[in-house]
């Protein structure tokens, strides 16, 4: 049970963060990984108007054969992303584990301007620890 | 009010390798019926969006473009996907609780497709499936699923 990554997207799509935790994953440029965040954020829409059935909010598991994507959107729509490898299974608690360490470090630091890229060492000391834990 | 736990298989959509939808079958739609133009939208919107999860996933894989979407979930409905070698895509849409349909997917590409599309001698590749023996077959199998549930959850 690995979790390779975390990317936490704004609103309107924007990458604000973006941290590797274990090697797993191919070496990629910040482009890339900005790239991605935009390309998943229109994905994410798309899947709920794409939806056979009323109601749909929007991706959260995306299954691969080498990895899977897991993402929470908040009610202020932060998307938490975590990209683990093929044998876990769930990652609830630990998203919403994330959200928590966010909301306490990174929001209700005074410095800090929402939608923007995060720069919060706390935060990154924390996130570090949470992870350390599943990754053992 | 809904059904809790019921299994339910709502939409197949198979589009060829250039991503042009080749057949559609669906089952207990809630959403109002579309019309021929809006349809024709949501199969290219489909393809497109199925076309971009699939170069995701091969430049974020290790295993480049070996991997391969299996499936995703939103929260209230799950995508299966398979593509042969040949590039046909299948897609089905099914509700939360069905497991995984690879099986029944390839199953459906080796017994269906290749039985009625591609061994049909009046079929011109890539092309919209008209034979209605593809189609009723596919009915009947897909029905007699476990994953197919008799009664719409939403009343």
């Amino acid at each position: 049970m690995v979790v390779y990554a975390l990317w936490v997207i704004n609103k309107t799509g924007g990458l604000i963060f973006d941290r590797e935790f274990a090697s797993g994953l191919p070496e990629l440029s910040t482009n890339a990984f900005l790239k991605f965040a935009s390309a998943f954020h229109t994905q994410h829409a798309i899947a709920a108007q794409l939806s056979p059935v009323p109601d749909c909010k929007g991706i959260e598991v995306i299954e691969a054969e080498c990895f899977k994507l897991f993402c929470y959107e908040t009610p202020t729509a932060i998307k938490f992303i975590v990209i683990t490898d093929s044998t876990v299974q769930v990652v609830d608690s630990l998203l919403r584990d994330i959200y928590q360490l966010y909301s306490d470090y990174v929001l209700k630091n005074p410095f800090y301007e929402v939608e923007q890229p995060i720069r919060v060492e706390h935060w990154e000391t924390k996130l570090a620890q949470l992870v350390g834990e599943w990754n053992v | 009010s809904t059904v809790g736990g019921c299994r339910m298989i709502y939409a197949l959509y198979i589009f060829n390798r250039t991503g042009s939808c080749i057949h559609f079958s669906e089952w207990h739609r809630t959403r109002p019926v579309p019309n021929a133009e809006q349809r024709d939208q949501e199969f290219k919107l489909m393809a497109g969006f199925l076309y971009s999860l699939k170069q995701f996933i091969t430049t974020l894989s290790t295993k480049k473009e070996n991997d391969s979407l299996i499936c995703y979930k939103t929260n209230k409905y799950k995508l299966h996907y398979y593509e042969t070698a040949t590039g046909q895509r299948l897609a089905i849409t099914t509700d939360l609780t069905v497991p995984d349909m690879r099986d029944e997917l390839q199953k459906l590409y080796s017994a269906f497709f290749v039985e009625y599309v591609i061994k049909d001698p009046l079929y011109t590749p890539n092309t919209v499936i008209s034979n209605p023996l593809f189609k009723e077959n596919l009915d009947k199998w897909i029905k007699k699923l476990p994953a197919y549930a008799t009664q719409p959850p939403y009343s």
